[in-house]
């Protein structure tokens, strides 16, 4: 062979023909199709792989495609063969009309290569194709067909759904487990019947069939999901446990038809399921699985398990997620752990009292909750705040108070912010108290102020003296207290009021003028008129700090009236991005779409992309349209965005404008985001089926 | 550069440099005699950030990623004067005995009066104002805004906090004057609280026009020994700047060194009994009270 290569002129080295062959990609020869075709049938892999490319880049040469459907007719080179399927794809409709034309002359080999080069399409027409070759009379061609289906299915759920169901009344076990693996992969929901349930005692389809029911959500999947959790063998029983977790998932519904299954589980399973949970050498995704599942099952021991698993990194999440599931039977566990054991466990048991204790604990439950505010460890300091936000009580008000200080970190006394206020709200009278006890000179006005703002918008009425108060704050020598201050300011409308906010922009302390500035555009007048507009008016038409300047352009945008929204939409146009984009933001606060699309024709890529994530929020049927002109924009990184954009808004609008462009584009990248987009918006559709035999489902 | 040795000493071309780069920045304006200062004042800074000469301390202030916290020092140390409470008392006596009086009478219908000590330092001059305006008696129930800037951060911050050292701040303070307006505190004596109620503080540059409106219309303007810093022109915008935001009939009060001779002739002299003060002409409906 190498011989004659050699007398032919043709090079040996199978490195040096690669490189001749991506080569043909600027050469433009006469005879290319020819060259190309004998590459693709080369002996060494890594020609034909160049080749494979090669020929897909060449889409949609016509005469190209002729001869790669050839192969499909006649030819025995399985190499050349495959690597026709991979370079077919990329010729999209008009791969699928080549390929349908010449269907009747394929053999069975060429039936079953035909399938896998209609997936690799992405085309709508494929599937119809597939759906008529699921019903041949080779079963390797059908297995490819339905196999098929789980790729390019995403581009017609409803159609592959169709064939799909109809498949699994295949007489064969084999097309039946490809079936149902097609239908998993494309995360299909459908109808729970008699024939599916026969599949879940069949030992080649019942992990298959258990995932697919656990997807669909019937009711009467619950108690076939605690029999497989119970029953089946270990090596099963992981699939048993993550089809329980899809199926939790599903709804509340799920989750109730679920546990009253799972009472009868017997007691032994139980404790395999806290083994598993609690083995360090099982698999991650049985130990989380089974986490979710005592989840389900619910009692005091479980809790012990699951708040065990708190302290490991990878098991928290399903752990937590647990622990809710238990709900108030958790609660005594809880309160034991937040007593004693490491730092991770004791907070994280503190922050789940706060959001599991019911009305039969909640006394037990706040007494551990109060106790946990000695241990000053910060991490601790956000659970406790966390849970006093939503259970704290007066006690609770009263010990919030040193975290409101100068000393702590900026989270934590965040924290303490919202634990502070909804504490107030609970208790006014005694936080109205505590308040007045405050000076607006010392280190609990920020406190006060905290607690001032909070009754005054759950409209427990304001003081005589709040707005001087706050308005002294806003002069206090600690920059979280004159932050307070101003963010209390804003539900206090009045000239004096604004004036001590507008001149907290002089204020040295940055945090202190940008909370100066969020405040200003949100203070309103008795007639809802905007009081600080024309401070930011200034600041925006003169300022030439930057970080100002685009904090107070957000601001406009909580403004809403017409001065400022002209301003915003002059300044969306604007040739500096920062400014460009902060405008388009603020318009997006307004709500009206008219103005956020102005940024879509800026010059700078950054801005159109900033618009589009803006963009992508709205409810409005033109949205799928606007990101949609994006996939035609010069730059390919806005079109890559805008594709993904399109998967996150999904409908059926995406889909059309997803896939028209899939033919067109020319960039891998964005290539990639447009069938990844397909597939997500398909994926997340989960059609649901009509039962193939009325009248078996349940 | 070891602590036994002294930084290279400032070189004319360095001085021009820096001079030329604060001038640029804020209009503070230093002639050529001022070249000791910035080798004393600027010295301390190379000390403090470890360079070897003025021209790194100059590309330090220009390009590095602290260099607008490296300005506000560099101006902090090159502006710092004798600052302390009831200075220029004459002065004071003036603005206390026939200025607030009258000032009493013109807004009595509003009962609101706005004081702004602009170039306040470290706050000694807004709190010697409040304590001037709570003694007076005649604004109890008023509507009284005292305000305080200057152009470094780190002085509005301290005057902010209103804590003083037993000692500079208080050399001619009366003792009793301290205790009823002082309450002691761990590092001296802080501003008592209903005092420091009055005083609101900001970072502001005189010479930023659009940056002052914040401060709204003003009765009086205590800008004493600030125009010092200043060339004709930068004076000359600073005093342009002050005039607008001053009400018709508003009072300018300079430093018993400064007058507005050569920069505006928007102001009418006013003669006190100790002291000659600037006016903004009044509308001739209000002209009749002060």
């Amino acid at each position: 062979m190498t011989d004659g290569r050699q007398e032919d002129g043709i090079e040996t080295d199978p490195e040096l023909r690669r490189r001749e062959v991506a080569d043909f990609r600027t050469t433009g020869a006469v005879d290319l199709v020819e060259r190309v075709m004998k590459a693709l049938a080369d002996e060494d892999w890594r020609v034909r792989k160049e080749a494979s490319q090669v020929a897909s880049q060449l889409a949609p040469n016509t005469e190209l495609l002729v001869a790669l459907v050839d192969t499909l007719v006649s030819g025995s080179n399985v190499g050349l063969r495959n690597a026709a399927v991979e370079s077919l794809g990329s010729y999209g409709i008009d791969a699928v009309k080549a390929i349908d034309k010449v269907r009747d002359q394929l053999d069975s080999d060429g039936r079953k290569l035909a399938a896998e080069a209609l997936a690799r399409t992405g085309e709508r027409a494929a599937v119809r194709i597939l759906g008529d070759m699921a019903q041949d009379d080779d079963q390797n061609v059908v297995a490819a067909a339905l196999e098929s289906l789980s790729t390019v299915g995403v581009v017609s759920t409803g159609e592959a759904a169709s064939i799909l169901v109809k498949a699994l009344g295949n007489e064969d076990a084999f097309l039946r487990l490809v079936t149902l693996n097609s239908i998993n992969l494309l995360g299909l929901r459908i109808p729970w019947d008699s024939r599916l349930e026969s599949f879940l005692s069949d030992p080649m389809l019942d992990t298959a069939a258990m995932v697919a029911a656990a997807r669909g959500g019937d009711l009467a999947v619950g108690k076939h999901l605690a029999h497989a959790v119970e029953f089946w063998h270990r090596s099963k029983r992981a699939s048993a446990l993550s089809a329980l977790g899809d199926y939790l998932a599903v709804g509340e519904q799920c989750a109730d038809s679920a546990k009253a299954a799972f009472v009868s589980v017997a007691e032994e399973c139980r404790e395999l399921l806290r083994g598993l949970s609690q083995d360090s050498d099982a698999p991650l995704e049985e130990r989380r699985a089974a986490l979710r599942a005592l989840g389900v099952l619910g009692g005091g021991e479980d809790a012990k398990v699951a708040v065990e698993a708190l302290g490991s990194v990878e098991l928290a999440e399903d752990a937590e997620a647990a622990l809710h599931q238990i709900g108030a039977m958790a609660v005594g566990t809880l309160v034991a752990n937040a007593r004693e054991g490491g730092v991770e466990i004791r907070s994280a048991c503190v922050r789940l009292l706060g959001a599991i204790a019911d009305d039969s604990n909640r006394a037990e439950a706040l007494i551990a909750i109060n106790e946990a505010i000695a241990d000053r460890e910060p991490g601790m300091a956000r659970s406790w705040l966390a849970a006093v936000a939503l259970v704290g009580d007066e006690e609770s008000l009263e010990q919030s108070v040193p975290w409101l200080r100068g000393d702590v970190a900026a989270q934590v006394r965040h924290s303490a912010e919202v634990a502070v206020s909804a504490c107030a709200t609970r208790y006014p009278v005694a936080a109205r108290k505590m308040a007045n006890q405050a000076s607006c000179d010392g280190p609990d006005a920020a406190f006060a102020a905290v607690v001032i703002a909070a009754l005054t918008v759950s409209g427990h009425g304001v003081a005589p003296r709040d707005v001087e108060f706050l308005t002294a704050t806003v002069s206090n020598e600690r920059t979280h207290c004159r932050r307070a201050a101003l963010k209390a300011l804003r539900t206090m409308p009045g000239a004096a009021a604004t004036r001590a906010v507008a001149f907290a922009l002089t204020d040295e302390a940055r945090e202190v003028q940008l909370a100066a500035i969020r405040t200003l555009g949100q203070m309103k007048g008795a007639g809802g008129e905007s009081l600080g507009l024309e401070y930011l008016f200034d600041l925006v038409s003169s300022g030439t700090d930057e970080a100002l300047v685009t904090s107070a352009i957000h601001a406009l945008g909580t403004v809403k009236a017409l001065r400022a929204r002209e301003l915003l939409e002059g300044l969306a146009r604007e040739a500096r991005p920062a400014r460009a984009v902060a405008a388009v933001e603020a318009m997006a606060l307004d709500g009206k779409l008219a103005g956020v699309i102005i940024g879509l024709s800026h010059q700078e890529p950054e801005v159109v992309k900033a618009t589009l994530q803006v963009l992508v929020a709205y409810e409005d049927p033109r949205v799928p349209t606007h990101l949609g002109a994006c996939l035609d924009h010069a730059a390919w990184d806005v079109r890559r965005l805008a594709a993904d954009l399109l998967a996150r808004h999904g409908g059926d609008d995406a889909k059309r404008l997803l896939r028209g462009h899939l033919s067109t584009e020319k960039e891998a990248l964005v290539r990639e985001a447009l069938s990844s987009a397909l597939a997500e918006i398909e994926g997340r559709n989960h059609p649901s089926m009509p039962p193939s035999n009325p009248g078996e489902g349940s | 550069m070891s602590v036994f040795e002294r930084y290279p000493p400032l070189q004319p071309i360095e001085f021009r440099l820096l001079r030329d780069f604060v001038y640029d920045r804020c209009g503070l304006h230093f002639d050529n005699s001022s070249m000791y200062l910035f080798d004393r004042r600027l010295g301390e800074r190379l000390a403090a950030l470890e360079l070897d000469s003025f021209a790194e301390y100059y590309k330090h202030l220009r390009f590095s990623s602290d260099a607008a916290r490296e300005f506000d020092e560099a101006i902090e140390v090159l502006t710092t004067s004798e600052t302390y409470f009831f200075r220029q008392e004459y002065q004071l006596r003036s603005f206390e005995k026939e200025l607030l009086p009258a000032l009493a009478e013109k807004n009595a219908s509003t009962k609101n009066l706005v004081l702004w000590s602009a170039g306040c330092s470290t706050g000694e001059e807004a709190y010697t104002i409040a304590m001037m305006v709570h003694r007076s008696g005649l604004f109890d129930d008023w509507d009284v805004r005292i305000i305080g800037s200057d152009i470094t951060k780190s002085r509005i911050a301290a005057a902010r906090r209103g804590v003083y050292r037993a000692g500079g701040s208080f050399r001619t303070i009366e003792p009793t004057v301290r205790d009823k307006y002082f309450a002691p505190h761990p590092e001296g004596f802080q501003v008592a609280e209903f005092l420091r109620q009055y005083c609101q503080f900001g970072h502001l540059n005189l010479m930023d026009r659009a940056n002052l409106a914040i401060v709204g219309p003003v009765d009086v303007v205590f800008c004493r020994n600030v125009l010092i810093y200043f060339d004709e022109n930068s004076r000359r915008r600073v005093i342009d700047n002050l005039y607008r935001r001053l009400v018709s009939g508003g009072i300018l009060l300079l430093g018993h060194s400064e007058s507005l001779l050569n920069v505006s002739t928007a102001f009418e002299l006013l003669h006190l009994k100790e002291d000659l003060v600037y006016m903004k002409p009044m509308r001739t409906e209000a002209r009749q009270t002060l």
